[in-house]
């Protein structure tokens, strides 16, 4: 008779006395358990004997091997919509010089093809609109959280009272606790910042600053400091999202521009005083530009990969929802 | 190291510090790593018998550890956490490639089966024994190998996979039966040399 599975199982591994006693019971039921026994016994020591056997791993193959796939991890995907969290956000633009040399003991981040996501090490996020670079030193939050700009990129940033995070440039800098920021560089000696929430402060290293909060936006031009209307609709190269409540049709010709570098020409200029009440969401740009002139009547010519006609239309549409 | 890696490890250093993932109390991702991996290899390696395979997914756990290093809940034992990412993964590749394997694995039995007639030395028949255990039922095996390779407690391995102690005593019984079984001529053999 065979013990049961379970039975031989427990017989092998810290038998209880119960299981002991089965055990005897079972083996002196017939000379040949015994025989069984001990080759169960033989299996399970031979068993463990092959344990030893395990070759050793490489470590630096198998390192270079993860190394390879999060090294490519330095840029992250992008979600189709974000929603900027309620923390805190600002949107600034800077125009910045020509200022730093490039240093083995920086990260130089190149938004090439497209918005470019970097994470930094205290978990701050800073997206590249297309064209746009950040260098972060080594040593960044070591001592301070210091980032260099050029170009536009909006930044989410962790909120560390000890370590305020500075955005430098030659020419502006923008001080923050804990915020979101977008920075924009057209043209030099230009910086604009806009908050969504939370508290900044944004001047120039000569001693001009000035404190922004919520829904303020500055420019500093020169050193001309100039408010101007915040607008969501500067971040739209990277949500996605544009919204307009019966604004003129020049603003979205400029905002096609500026985030997805799509030029409107309009065969009429008179067009371009038409309002606008519109929210596009998920929709290519090339959609919104369609349903632009659909809203207007106008017909949509492309004349060259970047280039978009609207042509007749008149305004007297010009409330949509897309 | 590249500027690269520094960067990521800094990154994981702070994620220490504010939340999850906490690599234990390494400097960095490379050391988290350097001190990890080889029981993470070693449980692969057991469960599957492929050293380059279990380097292979040595790595694409540590590549998934830290693609999600943001969203990983609080981990208590890293320790333990990584081994029962590697029993499931190779649990996992086995019931993928069931098929391929289960073929390999008979070829390969009958052709040691063969071969140690001839010779009996001590290592073949080691040899033997190992093919045996590769040929197990994929359930059955797992559980033997986490035990006898492993050197895993019936209760441990219950915990590991989830399933009750009573599971685990009764594949590992059925384990037994089936390579006494398969293993009777050499299994003759070595009792010999045990009653000289």
């Amino acid at each position: 008779m065979e013990p049961t599975d379970e039975q031989l199982a427990r017989w092998l591994e810290s038998p209880s006395q119960e299981d002991i006693q089965e055990l005897h019971v079972w083996l002196d039921k017939s000379p040949e358990n015994l025989q069984k026994w001990e080759s169960y016994h033989l299996l399970w020591q031979n068993s463990a004997k092959l344990a030893s056997r395990i070759p050793l791993p490489d470590r630096g193959r198998i390192w270079s091997g993860i190394e390879a796939e999060i090294g490519e991890k330095k840029t992250f995907t992008i979600p189709a919509f974000f929603k900027y969290a309620a923390a805190a956000a600002v949107i600034l633009t800077i125009s910045l010089s020509v200022w730093l040399s490039i240093s083995p003991k920086q990260e130089h981040y190149i938004a090439g093809n497209g918005p470019l996501e970097v994470w930094l090490s205290d978990s701050s996020r800073v997206v590249l609109k297309e064209g746009a670079e950040l260098k972060v030193s080594k040593d960044y939050l070591e001592e301070e959280r210091t980032v260099i700009l050029e170009g536009d990129a909006f930044f989410e940033i962790k909120r560390n009272v000890q370590k305020p995070f500075l955005v430098q440039s030659e020419s502006h800098f923008v001080k923050v606790l804990g915020t979101s920021f977008l920075v924009q560089s057209a043209k030099p000696e230009e910086a604009t910042v806009s908050v969504f929430s939370g508290k900044v402060e944004f001047g120039v290293p000569s001693g001009q600053s000035s404190i922004l909060t919520k829904d303020m936006s500055l420019t500093i031009l020169g050193d001309q400091f100039i408010e101007k209307e915040k607008s969501a609709n500067d971040l739209a190269w990277w949500t996605g999202e544009l919204k307009y409540d019966n604004a003129p049709l020049s603003q979205f010709v400029a905002d096609m521009a500026y985030n997805f570098g799509i030029v409107i020409k309009l065969s009429s200029d008179s067009l371009l005083g038409c309002r606008l009440t519109a929210k596009f969401e998920g929709l290519t740009p090339d959609e919104m530009v369609q349903a632009v002139a659909i809203t207007f009547g106008s017909e949509l010519q492309q004349s060259s990969k970047s280039t978009m006609l609207l042509e007749g239309g008149n305004c007297e549409k010009g409330g949509a929802s897309w | 190291m590249s500027v690269l890696s520094d960067i990521y490890l800094a990154m994981a250093l702070f994620d220490k510090k504010l939340k999850n993932p906490d690599f234990g109390n390494e400097k960095s991702f490379r050391d988290f790593f350097d001190s990890h991996y080889s029981f993470v290899y070693r449980r692969l390696y057991s469960l599957l018998g492929d050293s380059q395979l279990s380097e292979e997914l040595c790595q694409d756990i540590f590549v998934s550890l830290w693609q999600r290093r943001f969203e990983l809940p609080a981990i208590e034992s890293w320790n333990s956490y990584l081994l029962k990412s590697a029993t499931f993964k190779a649990i996992d590749y086995r019931r993928k490639r069931k098929d391929i394997l289960k073929f390999a694995e008979d070829i390969d039995a009958e052709g040691i089966i063969a071969e140690v007639e001839e010779s009996k030395d001590e290592d073949i028949q080691l040899e033997l024994l190992d093919k045996e255990i590769a040929a197990l039922p994929d359930r059955c095996q797992m559980i033997f190998k986490l035990s006898r390779f492993e050197n895993m407690s019936y209760a441990e391995i219950a915990k590991t996979l989830d399933i009750s102690p009573k599971t685990v005593e009764n594949q590992i019984g059925k384990a037994l039966k089936i390579l006494r079984k398969n293993l009777l001529p050499q299994l003759f053999f070595g009792l010999l040399q045990i009653f000289q």
